[in-house]
């Protein structure tokens, strides 16, 4: 059996991986709450409609009597303790359905309401990215895609519908820009995976400010204005970027030239004033990529390894690389824990974790780089939840899958489906996948809509736009096969 | 007839990168030789033997894409064709003529790249081994009819490490009747031909094609012709498509379908001395298109992703006004979808105008070439990446004196930097070229 790194994680596919977008706490609530829904998938016949109330839409016990008034089907149940309700039909997409409920013999509601459908949420093709498109981050009402193998950055213009682009911003050639994050209002650093430097750009301006490389590994320095030298080896595959504090982490992916790991992985820390080595935090395990940060605790993501059997052609974990998670003190820069993440015998491919994302409450939720499902873990006790053995499971765990990002907002997760196409949608206090009103996952690209067809999208990152004072889509993604900037309105216009 | 052609260049060139940056385009340097040789012999008794032997050999840099230039790729190949042919006219009956073609080739590939800035080292070498017979029985039969027997049986054989030595056994049938009425105001050419691909490697595949096809031309006028053929054809999946060298992250599919595409074609043909006027609109519908496209995230393989529809005009006009100038114009529309997608066919410009003028007198001759192709998309999907459309001139000179022939030519005369191929690799700026040689043909 022959070692590969997926490619995936670190170059040409890679992007796929290394796309994160920390969720956390934003603006208003936009989870649909108070509202009644008879929502499908999609359009047509013979599609499963769920007619149901969201939490606190009917009073807790209430008769609640849903009618399909184009077939003359009637359901009754009760709303439940949290005000819910969510009969389900199957019918025509064009029908309309009377909700009516009653507590202790008074009506509380009479309304007919048609199908709101998830597909139309979705918005595809908006603008043409570069190629293979790494990431993509929002601040404000602008969207920032790195283009790994157009090394440049595109900006677009979130007010404008569809999203209007305003330049790039282009860093050295022969780069691969593949993840960055905003310091202060003018600039963000971006990590060069492949020209082991990482570049300090002004997004206000769009100008290359500065490029921070080893002398050794300095070739092509234009369009950067300023060379910062830094000494050999600060950087071996730069993979990930965090600003905390006026310090710049930089988690590196450290693989030798087969794209194997090369021993652990490492974060460099940089300072924000005057872009000189402070640290390398040497990690536990291989492959760091991800990182968060809780009350200036830093987590740090390894992602661990898989191999590529030439005989079976099958992916499989690599056991001698298993993922973790490196906890680290940022005043000292030191790590002082590690939570470590089994492998489990039972699901073989339930491994390579991706884009550490967590709840204010302190729950670490990762995607995987083979199966489309989620592992859990608890950043403050230190404790897996839902690891290898016992994943959250969106997809079949028997067909390879890629849950390439994950964005939480509120008690909302969504997760990008690389090979299917789609972004589901989990309730971070349930765990529950599917949480009404998102019934069905959102059908975001080619696949999405037929699962048979050749040729997909590749549903990759996501960005949550924060704040409220906008209408329209509040989630966008990249699709790293087409190349192309799509959006969803998770509200499904309920507010 | 003894031929031999060398061509070097250090192949470094100045072009636009995708961030509007001027790039110069490293590891371009080739050279390449090729040896021609043919003999025949004519026994002057209605049989002819000809032996026919090309080898071409070239080790060349392979830069790659144009953002992620690779110094250390390189590539060498060789090819040797053997061919003889043998041809009797007048072959047992006075009408029938015979042609006998047995060829053997031989194709060597190697590439290497020990330092990718993306992926994992390369180090490959196939060897394609094929040979066959082809043999053509035509008979000018009664009622003005020309009726073409033929048939070709081909064997290749693929030596590569990651493979299984994977064979090809091919096997050719086809007839043709061309039948010429009413003083050749109507030529009707019915063609039948059959294909059978047997692939061998660890499992046995056979595929069959039946390809029927039809050929009209009506000719009212010595000046004006009409014409239209429809008929069906098959596209065999290449060795590289089928056995892809495995690197895990792409891959051959051994289970591919051959392409099936059903062509119709109608036209009209003014010809004169002094000018010619064709123009044809075609429509073909390809099922089971051939494409290497991404099967999960962490794989490319080549799939049948679906039908295409294509439809377009092919124009063209040539014009000689005076003995000493030809001017000569065409244009080509295509409008080619994936059923699929809804989007262009990828490598394929939607619009392309060539331009051509020769002044000619005695032994020389100046030409002035303009060339237009339409953006290229480079995906299957709606609204892909395309490449800029992009114009480019040339300029030449031609000499022929006696057995000696030289031409002098530049290409890209106005330095174009944004020109690129329809994989989007950068093309060169203006380039130079010089040939010289002695024709001892003649």
């Amino acid at each position: 059996m022959r070692l590969l790194l997926t490619i995936l994680v670190f170059s040409f596919f890679g992007a796929v991986f290394i796309g994160c977008d920390s969720g956390g706490s934003g603006g208003g609530g936009f989870v649909p709450t108070g509202d009644i829904l008879a929502v499908a998938e999609r359009a047509g016949q013979n599609q499963t409609i769920k007619v149901g109330g969201t939490e606190g839409s009917v009073p807790p016990g209430s008769t609640v009597s849903v009618t399909n008034l184009n077939t003359g089907e009637t359901q009754n149940t009760v709303g439940l303790p949290d005000g819910s309700f969510d009969p389900t039909f199957t019918g025509n997409t064009n029908d309309l359905f009377n909700v009516f409920v009653t507590n202790n013999g008074n009506v509380v509601l009479d309304t007919i309401i048609g199908v709101t459908l998830l597909r139309n949420a979705v918005e595809r093709n908006l603008a043409q990215l570069g190629s293979v498109p790494a990431d993509i981050k929002i601040r404000g009402g602008r969207a920032y895609v790195i283009n790994g193998f157009s090394n440049n950055i595109q900006i677009f213009e979130l007010n404008q519908n569809p999203p209007q682009s305003l330049g790039t911003i282009v860093v050295p050639p022969g780069s691969n820009p593949i993840s960055m994050d905003f310091f202060g209002d003018n600039q963000a650093y971006v990590a060069n995976n492949t020209a082991q430097s990482v570049a300090v750009v002004n997004i206000q301006t769009g100008d290359c400010e500065r490029l921070i490389v080893s002398a050794e590994d300095q070739g092509t320095t234009t369009p950067c204005q300023n060379v910062v030298n830094v000494p050999a080896n600060t950087f071996e595959e730069p993979a990930g970027v965090l600003i905390l504090n006026n310090k710049v982490y930089i988690s590196n992916n450290n693989l030798d030239e087969n794209f194997s790991p090369n021993g652990n992985g490492f974060i460099t820390v940089l300072s924000a004033a005057t872009n000189q080595v402070l640290d390398t935090i040497a990690a536990t395990g291989s492959n760091t990529t991800s990182m968060v940060e809780i009350d200036e605790i830093l987590y740090a993501l390894n992602n661990g390894n898989i191999l590529f059997d030439f005989d079976t052609f099958e992916f499989t974990c690599d056991t001698s690389f298993p993922p973790s998670i490196d906890i680290i003190n940022t005043d000292t820069d030191t790590v002082f824990d590690t939570i470590d993440i089994p492998l489990s015998q039972q699901n073989p491919t339930v491994c390579l974790p991706n884009n550490l994302t967590a709840t204010s409450e302190g729950f670490g939720y990762t995607g995987l780089g083979l199966v489309g499902a989620l592992l859990k873990v608890d950043l403050f006790e230190g404790t897996v939840i839902n690891g290898p053995a016992n994943p959250i499971v969106i997809t079949d765990l028997n067909g390879l899958n890629n849950t390439a990002d994950i964005v939480i907002k509120d008690n909302l997760l969504f997760t990008s489906l690389f090979n299917s196409d789609q972004i589901a949608v989990l309730d971070t206090n349930t765990d529950l996948v599917d949480p009404f009103p998102y019934i069905t996952p959102f059908p975001a690209g080619i696949r999405g809509d037929d699962p048979n067809s050749q040729l997909f999208d590749g549903v990759q990152s996501l960005a949550i736009r924060p704040g409220d004072n906008f209408t329209g889509a509040d989630l966008y993604f990249i699709t790293g096969i087409s190349e192309q900037l799509g959006s969803v309105d998770t509200t499904l216009q309920t507010q | 007839m003894l031929s031999f052609a060398h061509a070097q260049s250090e192949g470094d060139f100045k072009f636009k990168s995708v961030n509007d940056l001027t790039l110069t385009r490293i590891n371009n340097d080739f050279h390449s030789e090729s040896f021609l040789t043919k003999l025949a012999y004519d026994f002057d008794n209605g049989w002819e033997i000809s032996l026919l032997n090309e080898f071409f050999y070239d080790d060349r840099g392979v830069p790659g894409l144009g953002e992620f230039q690779q110094p250390n790729a390189t590539q060498k190949d060789a090819r040797n064709l053997t061919s003889i042919n043998i041809s009797k006219e007048q072959f047992v009956r006075p009408e029938l003529d015979l042609n006998i073609t047995l060829f053997n080739r031989f194709d060597y590939l190697k590439f290497t790249n020990p330092t990718p800035t993306i992926g994992v080292p390369i180090d490959t070498l196939s060897k394609t081994y094929s040979f066959g017979i082809n043999p053509r029985l035509t008979w000018f039969a009664p009622y003005n009819q020309t009726i073409t027997f033929a048939t070709e049986a081909r064997s290749e054989i693929l030596r590569d490490d990651d493979f299984d030595n994977p064979k090809r056994f091919t096997y050719s049938a086809f007839a043709s009747d061309e039948i010429s009425l009413f003083d050749e105001i109507l030529l009707i050419n019915p063609v039948l031909r059959l294909d059978i691909w047997s692939t061998q490697e660890e499992e046995t595949t056979t595929d069959v094609g039946f390809s029927p096809k039809l050929g009209i031309i009506v000719s009212p006028k010595k000046y004006l012709s009409f014409k239209t053929n429809i008929g069906r054809s098959f596209r065999a999946p290449s060795f590289g498509e089928l056995f892809f060298p495995e690197e895990g992250f792409i891959g051959g599919n051994p289970d591919l379908k051959p392409e099936t595409s059903y062509d119709f074609d109608i036209g009209v043909l003014l010809s004169h001395p002094k000018a010619a006027l064709e123009v044809t609109y075609f429509r073909n519908h390809i099922d089971d298109l051939i494409l290497f496209v991404f099967i999960s995230a962490q794989r490319i393989e080549p799939r049948n992703v679906g039908n295409v529809d294509e439809q377009g005009v092919e124009t063209s006009l040539i014009l000689r006004p005076f003995d000493f100038l030809e001017l000569y114009g065409a244009y080509t529309f295509l409008s080619g979808e994936i059923d699929e997608t809804g989007a262009q066919l990828p490598g394929r410009p939607r619009n392309k105008a060539d331009f051509r003028a020769v002044l000619s007198r005695s032994i020389a001759a100046v030409f002035w070439e303009t060339h237009y192709v339409d953006s290229i998309p480079l995906s299957a999907f709606p609204n892909s990446k395309t490449t800029d459309p992009r114009t480019t001139h040339n300029i030449g000179v031609k000499g022929e004196w006696k057995s000696i022939f030289a031409s002098f030519e530049v290409k890209n005369l106005f330095n174009n930097l944004d020109v690129r191929d329809a994989l989007d690799f950068p093309l060169p700026g203006r380039t130079f070229f010089v040939t010289a040689g002695v024709n001892f043909d003649k």
